[in-house]
C-alpha cells in the first residue's frame, strides 16, 4: 500500500494505491475518486473483527461518523483519492507496536494495513456543557492519514506544552494530558476566547494545525440561512 | 480587454482592464475592488441568465453585475466565494457543463442555462448543473485547486469534485455500491465515459456544506 | 522578543518568543499553542465606540488577551480565517484594521475601536475597525490572499475585502450607487478610498463564501 501525497497549493490530498487483499478504510465523506475496480462498503464499524458500533455515535453538531472500506473487485490493485473538507495539508503517521496515535475525529481521514480503530470521547466540563472531544485511537501496524485545516506542524513535547483544543490533530499515546483552562480563571479564559486547552506532559510528539476549524465555522455559520 | 488571474491556486482573483467599448459580466457579489471610473449595473437578465426559475434551481444568484467604463484602462477585480482557483476558458461556440456555484464571470456572448439530472427513483436528489455555451471567455471558480483529467475510457469521481466537463463525455450518476446505511445519502458518484476533459477540484462543496451545518443558527419558532 | 511569520501565503502563523517580563497582546481565540511560563489576562478594548460595539457584536470580540512571560516562552498565533498573516510597524498616526482581522500586537501599540460613517444598525459587523497607533508592530490576518496597494488616487472596495489602511487615506462608507445596486448587487457596502497611502486588501470575504455555499445547504 502506498500513500501518495498530492500537492496542490493550499489543498493537499492523497492518492492511496493498494493491492487486492490489503485493508483500506477512510472516513466516508473523504473519498474523492476511485479507480473503476474499487468496491466501497459504508458502515459504522470501527473495531476490527467487531460488528457495528451500538447505535451510531452522535458527534458534536449532530453529524455521524461513517467509515468506508475499500476492496478491489477484480483481484488487481486499485486507487482511492482522499481529501479533507477544508483547505489544508495532509500527512501520514506510522503505527507500529508500542507507537500508537490518537487523532481528533475531524482530522482522521484514512487508515491502511492492520490497524484497529477505537473511538473515545473526552467530556469537557466548565462553561460549554455538552461539548466533548472525539478521538480515534489507532493501534496495530500500518499507516494513518490525517488532514488539517491549515498547515500541519509536528511538535516535540519536552516537559509541558499547552495546545488550544481546536488546533490539535494527533498525539502519541505515550503522552499524558489534562483538559484545562488557558487563563488564570475560567471567566478570564472564556473572555479571552481560549476556553479549553490541553496541557500535554511527558515525552512524545504532537501534530497541530495552524488554523481552527470551529473558529472558521463560528464566523461563517451566522451568515448562512438558519436551519430547522 | 486585458485580464489576469492572480494568487493561484489558493485564493485567486481575476483582474480585468476595460476599454471604453468593452464590458464584462459577473456573478453578483463578485466585485472585490475597482477603479472609480468603472460603472457597475445590476440586472436580473439581459445577457447571461435565461429566466428566474432556472437561476433559482441552479443556485446561481438571481442577479448579475455588468461592468463598463467611460475611461479606457479602468480596472475591476472580481473574487469568487470559495477558497480556490479560477479557470479561464475560451469558448468558440461549443458547450461546457459547470457545477452550480462555479460561474464567476464572462466576456462576450455566453449564455447559461441550467440542467437537472435526477437520480433514478429519487425525486429531489440529483445533479444541478449549468450548461454554458457561446463565444467569448468564460471564467469559472473551484473549491480547491484544479486538475484537468483527459478521460479516455472510464472515470469515477465523487460528484462534488467534478467542477466542469466537456459535453462530449457521457456521464451517469450512481451511488457507491453496497451502501448499508441510508443515513449516508448525500454522496453521489459520477461515472464519466468516452473521451473528453473533466476539471476535478480538490475539495468538495457538499462536504463543506455538511461540515458547516451545525454552525448555522436554528430557525426561530414562529409565535402563533 | 522575537516574532517570526510562517506558513504564508495560505496559512499564516506567527511565532512569538518572549523573555521574562515581556508582554504580547492577541485577539481572543488567536492562540494556537504555547510553551513555557506564560500568564493570560483578558483585557477590554477601549475606544469611543465600545458600548456601541458591544451591542452590535456581542461580548467576546471586544476582549483581547494579554500574554505575560515569566521566563523563556513561546507562543504561536494565527487568525481565525485561513490566509496571509501580515506584520507591519505602526506609526504615531496609525493604521485602521478591519475589526475581525486584528490578530496581535506588541506592547507600545495603542488599540481603539472605531466605527464607520454609517449608523450602526445599517453597517453591521463590517464597519467595525480597530485603530492601531503608537510604537511597535501589529499583526493582522487576511481571509485569503493579500493584495497591497500604494494608493495615489481613488479606489472603490467592497467592504468585505478591506483588510487595513493607513491613516493618511481619506475614506467614505457608501453604496455602489442607486438603491437597486445596493440591495441586489451583493455588494452591500463599499468603501471609497482617496489620497495617498497604503491599503491592504484580501481576496475573500465571508459573505461571498456564505453566498456560494448556501445552495448546497440542506434543511
Amino acid at each position: 500500500m502506498r500513500f501518495e501525497i498530492l500537492e496542490q497549493g493550499a489543498f493537499q490530498s492523497a492518492l492511496v494505491h493498494f493491492d487486492h487483499g490489503e485493508r483500506l478504510i477512510s472516513e466516508s465523506g473523504a473519498m474523492v475518486r476511485a479507480s473503476g475496480n474499487v468496491d466501497i462498503d459504508v458502515t459504522t464499524r470501527a473495531k476490527k473483527g467487531g460488528g457495528m458500533l451500538s447505535g451510531v455515535k452522535r458527534l458534536l453538531g449532530g453529524d455521524s461518523f461513517f467509515l468506508s472500506t475499500y476492496s478491489t473487485t477484480d483481484g488487481g490493485s486499485g486507487e482511492v483519492g482522499i481529501a479533507p473538507i477544508l483547505p489544508g495539508e495532509v500527512m501520514t503517521l506510522e503505527v507500529a507496536g508500542a507507537s500508537h496515535w490518537k487523532t481528533t475525529g475531524g482530522s482522521f481521514l484514512a487508515a491502511g494495513g492492520d490497524i484497529e480503530l477505537d473511538m473515545q470521547f473526552q467530556g469537557l466540563g466548565g462553561f460549554i456543557s455538552g461539548e466533548s472531544l472525539f478521538f480515534l485511537e489507532a493501534s496495530g501496524s500500518g499507516t494513518i492519514l490525517v488532514g488539517a485545516f491549515g498547515a500541519l506542524r509536528e511538535l516535540e513535547v519536552n516537559g509541558e506544552l499547552t495546545i488550544d483544543t481546536g488546533h490539535l490533530v494527533a498525539y502519541e499515546g505515550s503522552l499524558d494530558y489534562s483538559v484545562t483552562k488557558a487563563g488564570g480563571s475560567w471567566m478570564q479564559s472564556f473572555l479571552a476566547g481560549e476556553g479549553f486547552v490541553m496541557k500535554f506532559s511527558g515525552q512524545g510528539r504532537v501534530i497541530v494545525q495552524t488554523h481552527d476549524a470551529s473558529g472558521f465555522g463560528r464566523r461563517l455559520g451566522p451568515l448562512l440561512p438558519p436551519r430547522e | 480587454m486585458k485580464y489576469k488571474i492572480d494568487c493561484q491556486p489558493g485564493y485567486s482573483y481575476l483582474e480585468v482592464e476595460l476599454d471604453v467599448s468593452e464590458s464584462i459580466s459577473s456573478e453578483s457579489g463578485a466585485m472585490a475592488w475597482m477603479d472609480p471610473e468603472i460603472e457597475m449595473e445590476t440586472s436580473t437578465r439581459g445577457g447571461v441568465f435565461q429566466g428566474l426559475k432556472r437561476a433559482l434551481l441552479s443556485g446561481e444568484s438571481f442577479f448579475q453585475n455588468t461592468y463598463t467604463t467611460q475611461s479606457s484602462g479602468a480596472r475591476v477585480s472580481l473574487a469568487p466565494g470559495p477558497a480556490g482557483a479560477i479557470v479561464a476558458r475560451e469558448m468558440n461556440g461549443e458547450e461546457l457543463f459547470l457545477q452550480k456555484g462555479a460561474y464567476l464571470a464572462s466576456i462576450g456572448d455566453i449564455q447559461i442555462d441550467t440542467k437537472f439530472d435526477g437520480l433514478r427513483g429519487f425525486f429531489n436528489e440529483g445533479l444541478f448543473i449549468l450548461r454554458c455555451s457561446g463565444t467569448g471567455t468564460l471564467f469559472f471558480n473551484a473549491y480547491g485547486d484544479i486538475q484537468e483529467v483527459e478521460v479516455d475510457g472510464e472515470y469515477l469521481v465523487d460528484n462534488g469534485y467534478a467542477v466542469a466537463w466537456e459535453p462530449s463525455l457521457d456521464y451517469r450518476l450512481t451511488r457507491a455500491r453496497k451502501i448499508r446505511s441510508f443515513l449516508f445519502g448525500d454522496q453521489l458518484l459520477l461515472r464519466f465515459s468516452g473521451r473528453g476533459k473533466v476539471w476535478v477540484q480538490s475539495r468538495c462543496p457538499h462536504a463543506f456544506a455538511s461540515w458547516v451545518h451545525p454552525y448555522r443558527r436554528k430557525k426561530q419558532k414562529s409565535n402563533n | 522578543m522575537q516574532i517570526d511569520l510562517e506558513g504564508n501565503p495560505d496559512f499564516g502563523e506567527a511565532r512569538v518568543q518572549m523573555d521574562s517580563g515581556e508582554r504580547f497582546r492577541a485577539a481572543s481565540g488567536a492562540m494556537n499553542w504555547m510553551e513555557g511560563d506564560i500568564e493570560l489576562k483578558a483585557r477590554l478594548l477601549g475606544g469611543v465606540a465600545t458600548s456601541l460595539a458591544r451591542r452590535v457584536l456581542g461580548g467576546t470580540s471586544l476582549f483581547i488577551t494579554e500574554y505575560t512571560s515569566g521566563g523563556d516562552s513561546r507562543l504561536a498565533l494565527s487568525h481565525a480565517m485561513a490566509g496571509t498573516l501580515v506584520r507591519t510597524p505602526v506609526t504615531r498616526e496609525g493604521l485602521l484594521i478591519a475589526g475581525g482581522a486584528f490578530t496581535g500586537c506588541t506592547d507600545g501599540v495603542q488599540l481603539k475601536t472605531r466605527f464607520g460613517g454609517f449608523k450602526a444598525f445599517f453597517s453591521g459587523k463590517g464597519a467595525f475597525f480597530i485603530e492601531a497607533a503608537g510604537v511597535g508592530e501589529v499583526i493582522f490576518g487576511a481571509y485569503g490572499a493579500l493584495v497591497e496597494k500604494e494608493l495615489d488616487g481613488e479606489l472603490v472596495v467592497d467592504n468585505g475585502h478591506v483588510l487595513a489602511w493607513e491613516h493618511t487615506l481619506d475614506w467614505k462608507l457608501g453604496t455602489t450607487g442607486g438603491f437597486k445596486n445596493t440591495f441586489f448587487s451583493g455588494e452591500g457596502l463599499v468603501m471609497r478610498f482617496s489620497g495617498r497611502g497604503k491599503i491592504w486588501l484580501q481576496t475573500r470575504h465571508l459573505a461571498g463564501t456564505a453566498g456560494w455555499i448556501s445552495p448546497f445547504l440542506r434543511g
